[in-house]
């Protein structure tokens, strides 16, 4: 058997990543408290987007925290993913807080319990088209009416007076990714998530327009956050703690240790590519659980999503059917800041 | 208004007796609409009704008026909202200033920029003075921005004298690793409170929404009910005053036509009640006085019919004794005496018509008279007829013309009765017909006949023409005050007409000569009732 060095290279890196990945778990298993959660299996949703990586790398967590049956149920990335928690078909999931709150307003059991981390959408477009203004009129790419994108774009959209329901023109298409129609220039513009944005960098198509990391006021909001089904988080209030503990600290190591849960993502295979993992992991900013509030976030994109017509309850509605911070409160205060 | 315990409810009915009710009527009947009793009286049932309309409106508008009010306080609260995201977007806005500033004085720092920089963190300063009185139910958020702010003020401080003491380097690494994260907590902050503000106006605004649309769901709600109620009300008082008098009509319709025997049943306890119970009382008295009067009419025939027997007796001995005296039986009389006696005799037989009329009118009074039924041929009964007047038109040279269609079937009914109506009506004819003719015409209709008798006389005049058929009413005129009579011989027509179940009737111009006719029905297989 030939072993060059990037095998070797690998090979040393994966088992690091293990030794780092089962001194936390021994870590954890050594300050578990009791009693112990009242279930022991946890449904997590598992699609091509690679930003929740936290959700990927979370599974020895989850076993420390007493979970041994963590299953990761295949959804896509966008409204399938939003269906399936309403549903009950998965237990948490990371997901941009748009469509959740769309959900939670016709009413879905969901409730949203931290946010895990910020911008990790960035729009595209072809050239002459500089702001989010020049949108009007222009083709959009979007997985679906209620997809990530498309809430996202109508956010940004009506924050600047377009009507997202008249002013864009979105393409919608079933057979064929958006970020294949922009990649072949058949739409103007495209919101990309991890890892599209890296890949279109690496092949030099299109410029961006908005990097929701770094520009505001995307950038001041959470854009993933953890969200369970009500029914769980009422009836399993130890294991939604552990939960959202395990996650908190999942986000935590994408930011101590980003190379090795790159690495276990490959591995793991949630995702082909590690260059596009590890520049996702070095782009999001996973390190802003602590510093910002996530019922604000619940707060602006609920306000957003009204003033686009998308959303019929108001802020503080949605706040109060489908919000609990008590969780993240104790764990922000069992990890420190 | 009179509310007080009493058998009878609101609008509620029950029999009432024909005298006043007595006070001590205990029977309790609880049917009215409301469920409460009521003294009696059209004037408060009204009043109540237009009382509870007149409520039922005040609450609509007091509905109206609340919704109006809170609508008022829910749109200042929203301009009180309002006004608080334009304060908190100026925090927003001078934070960004603030901290654009800072950043570009330390871009380039000189004195000029950080003495600038440092006046900008004052301003903000103040800002956030003008917040605090705006956010009363946002301290714990306002205090952090101050801390926060606090930091800001030290750090920048910090940075400002490092670099006004020459430690550039120092300056920039205290930018990077304090002042950066600051700045971006500090604009988070106050997007944080422009959030709240907005979302709490966005609250207030489905508040204000929801109100419209309760108040909207109220209002409509209480008007269709109000507009249900008041028709209720309106149907139960137009019962409680209508039914009452229809049922009055009807009773003073029946006591018109001579039935005494039904009292009038009204429920109400009210006025109509009263007005009931008057109409029993006095319906009473009609009948014992009717009865009193049938009586006396019953004595008045029967004395007649008696006279009249008894004064037939002792005329019919005149008349026979007159006669045989004419006759020369006890020798012939003188021409003086004979002129007398002939005297004797034709105002004798004009008594004894008289007298034949009287007794005939008092046995159909006093009900006496009765029809003899039996199949009678018109034919036979017309020429009878003919045969006894025809002298009396040959006396006075008038044409005398019978009309009567062949074949007619025979009819039934009381020939000698009938042969005397028109025995009189053509009797009558010739008397008041000078000169002319005098026709008898049968007319055949469907089930009855057409008796007519036409003349060529004076005529009558149309207000005569129903005073006429009464008895003892003779037209005033000069040519009936020539003519003998009583005024009995139409009466007596019309009696025996109406006893056949048949009408008489008259059609005459003055000057025109008049036609007198009678219809009878064809077949008559039972008397009709004498009215």
């Amino acid at each position: 058997m030939h072993t060059n060095r990037r095998d070797l290279l690998l090979a040393g890196a994966c088992a690091a990543s293990t030794a780092l990945f089962c001194s936390v778990a021994a870590r954890l298993k050594a300050e578990e408290p009791n009693p112990p959660p009242e279930t022991t299996t946890i449904r997590l949703a598992k699609n091509p987007s690679i930003c929740i990586a936290p959700q990927y790398v979370v599974s020895d967590l989850l076993n420390a925290e007493g979970f041994t049956n963590v299953v990761y149920i295949e959804s896509d990335a966008g409204v399938g993913q939003t269906k399936a928690i309403a549903k009950g078909d998965i237990d948490f999931t990371l997901h941009f807080s748009g469509p959740l709150l769309l959900e939670i307003d016709r009413g879905a059991s969901i409730t949203v319990l931290a946010g895990i981390h910020v911008g990790c959408f960035e729009l595209f477009a072809k050239e002459g088209i500089r702001s989010v203004a020049d949108l009007k009129g222009r083709t959009v790419g979007q997985q679906g009416v209620g997809s990530s994108p498309h809430v996202f774009i109508s956010a940004m959209a009506t924050l600047v007076g377009l009507d997202p329901a008249k002013d864009i023109e979105w393409v919608t298409s079933a057979s064929v990714k958006p970020i294949e129609l922009f990649a072949e220039g058949k739409i103007d513009a495209f919101l990309g998530f991890p890892p599209e944005p890296q890949r279109l960098r690496a092949q030099n198509i299109g410029h961006v327009i908005v990097n929701s990391a770094l520009d505001r006021p995307w950038s001041q909001y959470f854009c993933c956050m953890l969200a369970g089904t009500r029914e769980f988080v009422r009836k399993n209030p130890i294991a939604t703690k552990r939960v959202v503990r395990a996650m908190l600290r999942a986000t935590d190591l994408c930011v101590s240790e980003p190379a090795l849960v790159a690495q276990r993502m490959v591995d793991r295979g949630f995702t082909p590519r590690h260059d596009y993992a590890v520049q996702t992991l070095a782009d999001v900013p996973y390190n802003r659980w602590r510093q910002y509030d996530p019922e604000d976030t619940i707060r602006f994109f609920a306000l957003r999503l009204r003033e686009a017509r998308m959303l019929k309850s108001n802020p503080a509605k949605i706040i109060a059917d489908a919000a609990d911070w008590r969780f993240l409160n104790e764990v922000r205060r069992e990890l420190g800041s | 208004m009179n509310l007080e315990a009493d058998p009878t409810s609101f609008l509620g009915q029950r029999p009432l007796s024909a005298a006043p009710r007595a006070s001590g009527d205990g029977a309790s009947v609880k049917d009215g609409l409301l469920g409460f009793e009521l003294r009696r009286s059209l004037r408060t049932k009204l009043l109540i009704a237009f009382f509870v309309i007149e409520m039922l409106l005040v609450s609509v508008g007091v509905i109206g008026l609340l919704s109006l009010r809170e609508a008022d306080q829910r749109a200042n609260q929203v301009v009180g909202l309002q006004q608080k995201i334009e304060a908190y977007r100026q925090m927003q806005h001078g934070a960004l200033r603030q901290l654009y500033g800072v950043s570009t004085a330390l871009a380039f720092p000189n004195e000029t920029t950080l003495a600038g920089a440092l006046r900008q963190i004052n301003q903000f300063g103040y800002d956030l003075d003008r917040v605090s009185f705006v956010a009363k139910d946002e301290v714990a958020l306002l205090d952090q921005v101050r801390e926060e702010y606090a930091r800001f003020i030290a750090v920048v401080s910090h940075i400002v004298d490092l670099i006004r003491n020459g430690r550039a380097a120092e300056a920039k690494q205290s930018e990077l690793a304090e002042l950066g994260p600051l700045a971006d907590k500090l604009e988070r902050l106050t997007n944080q409170m422009v959030n709240r503000a907005e979302a709490d106006m966005v609250a207030g605004i489905d508040a204000s929404r929801q109100t419209y649309a309760r108040s909207q769901i109220l209002v409509a709600a209480v008007a269709i009910a109000s507009f249900v109620l008041t028709l209720v009300l309106g149907h139960a008082i137009s019962r409680s005053v209508i039914d009452p008098v229809r049922i009055i009509h009807h009773g003073l319709n029946r006591i018109a036509a001579g039935d005494f025997t039904q009292r009038i049943e009204v429920a109400n306890r009210d006025e109509l009640g009263e007005l009931a119970a008057h109409v029993n009382s006095t319906c009473e008295e009609l009948q014992q006085l009717y009865r009193s009067l049938e009586e006396a009419s019953r004595h008045k025939s029967q004395f007649l019919a008696n006279m009249s027997h008894e004064l037939r007796t002792p005329l019919n001995a005149i008349l026979g004794f007159s006669e045989l005296l004419l006759d020369g039986i006890y020798g012939d009389p003188p021409q003086k005496m004979r002129s007398a006696i002939e005297r004797i005799q034709r105002n004798g037989r004009h008594l004894l018509g008289l007298i034949n009329d009287v007794l005939d009118l008092s046995k159909i009074e006093a009900g006496q008279l009765r029809l003899s039924l039996a199949d009678y041929s018109v034919e036979e009964l017309v020429s009878g007829v003919y045969i006894s007047v025809e002298s009396l038109a040959a006396e006075k040279q008038l044409g005398l013309r019978v009309a009567v269609p062949t074949g007619l079937p025979p009819a039934r009914g009381d020939e000698r009765r009938l042969a005397q109506a028109l025995f009189n009506l053509v009797g009558n004819a010739i008397k008041f017909t000078d000169a002319g003719e005098v026709w008898i015409e049968v007319e055949a209709q469907k089930d009855s006949y057409v008796f007519s008798v036409r003349d060529t006389g004076p005529g009558v005049d149309e207000a005569d023409q129903i005073k006429i058929f009464q008895e003892f009413q003779q037209v005033d005129n000069s040519i009936t005050k020539t003519k003998a009579g009583a005024g009995l011989g139409l009466a007596i027509v019309k009696r025996i007409v109406e006893m056949h179940g048949g009408r008489i009737w008259i059609e005459s111009r003055i000057g025109h000569g008049a036609t007198f006719s009678f219809l009878v029905p064809a077949r008559l297989e039972q008397q009709a009732m004498q009215t």
